[in-house]
């Protein structure tokens, strides 16, 4: 493995309001640029990748007044894009594409005066989406309720279980200055939290935030001379199982977790044990269970107990989403997890800092299940 | 004592931003046409692959066994098993909440269903219940499939 993140950018996130996508992309690329100790100067690749607002296109170059790229593109995985831009740049810098890849996101579903809630409303559908929203299943919330449901039946996974997954990162966020929501939480509170759609309580699903996250990518050689420590990257995969409706699916038992991640260990040379923290896409508390357990770190079934166990929370024996994740923190899709995890690797927590962040894992995870990728970071060269 | 704190509730808005359509009602296209017109008869049809017979859910445009896009539209039985359900609730402007139960079935000839769960005691249901399709209109919109769960033959 041949490249780093060296940049880091993250706007004000949340419930900020008064910038467009693009302008919070392009801020989090200004930022990321001047983190990493270049100038706009030297980026000659951009990627970037659309939220729940749209609006970024390549114009997002003339923004940034960028001139003679050498690579320029949307990537669009949903929540997987992100790791995917650090992938996509990782390969142009290797093929001597570009040398400094600049990997932008920006998001501005919340207006204000507008609920979290109806900033991600549908509009008005035809077809079969319309079947399935006149059934309810109007968004995200009620395909995840359906998967946690099944992952409950099957495993006996409890409410109660997932709970602590958001009671833990609730824990990690009350160091994370940045995090939306900082107050500690009990079991008691998440039980009492208003149902969504059931089995999932409003504490069980991601924040919706406004905000900009780039990284900024280069060679191992190049990041040796800049300002920030590198993380670097050690390995990688994406995995998209096509899931199908019908007899036969694992749907909400298993993911593209259970693919990409040992891939992505395999090409790391490492396993379960080598890693320190966890960075893992939290749409749901229920999908940090289903994504560790299908990463191999407890038996396919156990990851509720393992929650439970008190292992992913301060003091737990792996750390995961140490910022608070989407569900405290801020959810701008892929870049919540990523971005935490070059913090980490940096040794940048304060508060928050894992003693132990030689190896960090970060998942991306996109629709509903759908789409997956994997990527490691040491905090040493490969 | 609760300490969390859900900024989405304190912000003052109008009853129209606060609540979403307590029903969505379903609406065909071009593509759903004869599923619709079909289900207006009582009849539950699925996609049958022209090439391998596969049958495949409604909504699914490829086969996934052998990758023909043909295929015909091919009454099934009606009769599925449970294998998930969940409740949405959907907050009223009148400040009641109205709870829709939903399931995700198998139909006995082999894809996955979303649909209502009608007649059903939410807190009753287990993975693998016997189900059968019941037409319904909701909103005002095209008769779409739910199911409900099978009666005994000694009746309940």
């Amino acid at each position: 493995m041949t490249s780093a993140i060296v940049g880091l950018g993250v706007t004000e996130v949340g419930r900020v309001f008064g910038r467009t996508a693009p302008q919070y992309a392009a801020d989090a690329v200004r930022a990321a640029v001047v983190d990493a100790g270049l100038t706009l100067d030297h980026v000659d690749g951009l990627l970037f990748g659309n939220g729940r607002s749209g609006g970024l296109t390549p114009l997002l170059q003339r923004d940034l007044g960028l001139v003679n790229l050498t690579l320029l593109s949307e990537v669009g995985a949903f929540g997987a894009s992100a790791i995917a831009m650090v992938q996509y740049a990782s390969l142009a810098i290797e093929a001597g594409m570009a040398s400094v890849v600049v990997c932008a996101w920006g998001d501005a579903p919340l207006r204000e005066g507008t609920s979290a809630g109806a900033s991600y409303q549908r509009e008005m559908l035809a077809g079969f989406l319309s079947v399935a929203a006149a059934a309810g299943v109007t968004g995200a919330n009620a395909r995840y309720a359906l998967a946690a449901q099944r992952h409950m039946q099957h495993y006996g996974t409890t409410s109660e279980q997932l709970g602590a997954v958001a009671v833990a990162q609730r824990a990690w966020a009350a160091g994370n200055p940045l995090a939306q929501h900082r107050l500690p939480i009990t079991i008691e509170d998440h039980q009492a939290s208003r149902m969504i759609v059931e089995p999932l309580h409003l504490l069980d699903c991601c924040l919706v935030s406004n905000g900009g996250v780039a990284v900024v990518v280069t060679s191992t050689e190049r990041a040796r001379d800049l300002r920030r420590p590198p993380a670097f990257v050690w390995g990688w995969a994406q995995a998209h199982p096509g899931t199908l409706p019908e007899r036969g699916s694992r749907f909400g038992l298993e993911t593209g977790a259970a693919v990409a991640g040992p891939a992505a260990m395999r090409k790391a040379g490492i396993t379960t044990s080598d890693v320190d923290v966890c960075e893992i896409y939290d749409c749901y508390s229920y999908t940090v269970v289903v994504t560790l357990e299908d990463y191999g770190f407890c038996k396919k079934g156990e990851g509720g107990a393992f929650a439970a166990s008190g292992a992913l929370a301060p003091g737990g024996s792996l750390p995961t989403n140490t910022g608070g994740g989407q569900l405290s923190s801020f959810y701008l899709w892929g870049m919540t997890p990523l971005s935490e995890a070059v913090v980490q690797v940096r040794g940048d927590g304060g508060d928050r800092q894992a003693l132990r962040h030689d190896v960090v894992l970060v998942s991306g995870n996109g629709g509903v299940l759908d789409y997956h990728a994997t990527l490691v970071l040491g905090r040493e060269p490969r | 004592m609760s300490t969390t704190s859900d900024p989405s509730d304190h912000t003052p808005l109008s009853s129209a931003q606060r609540f979403p359509t307590a029903t969505a009602a379903a609406r065909r296209d071009d593509e759903s046409a004869p599923f619709f017109d079909a289900a207006g008869r009582g009849e539950l049809v699925v996609r049958r692959c022209a090439q391998c017979r596969h049958l495949r859910a409604p909504e699914v445009r490829g086969c996934p066994r052998c990758y023909d896009g043909a295929f015909t539209w091919s009454a099934v039985s009606g009769r599925a098993t449970l294998v998930s359900w969940a409740v949405a609730h959907e907050r009223q402007p009148d400040g009641e909440t109205l709870t829709k139960p939903f399931a995700l079935v198998e139909l006995e000839e082999g894809p996955w269903i979303t649909a209502p769960l009608v007649d059903v005691a939410i807190d009753t249901v287990a993975a693998g219940d016997a189900l059968h399709v019941r037409f319904v209109r909701l909103g005002g919109g095209e008769a779409i499939p739910s199911f409900t769960r099978e009666v005994s033959p000694a009746g309940d």
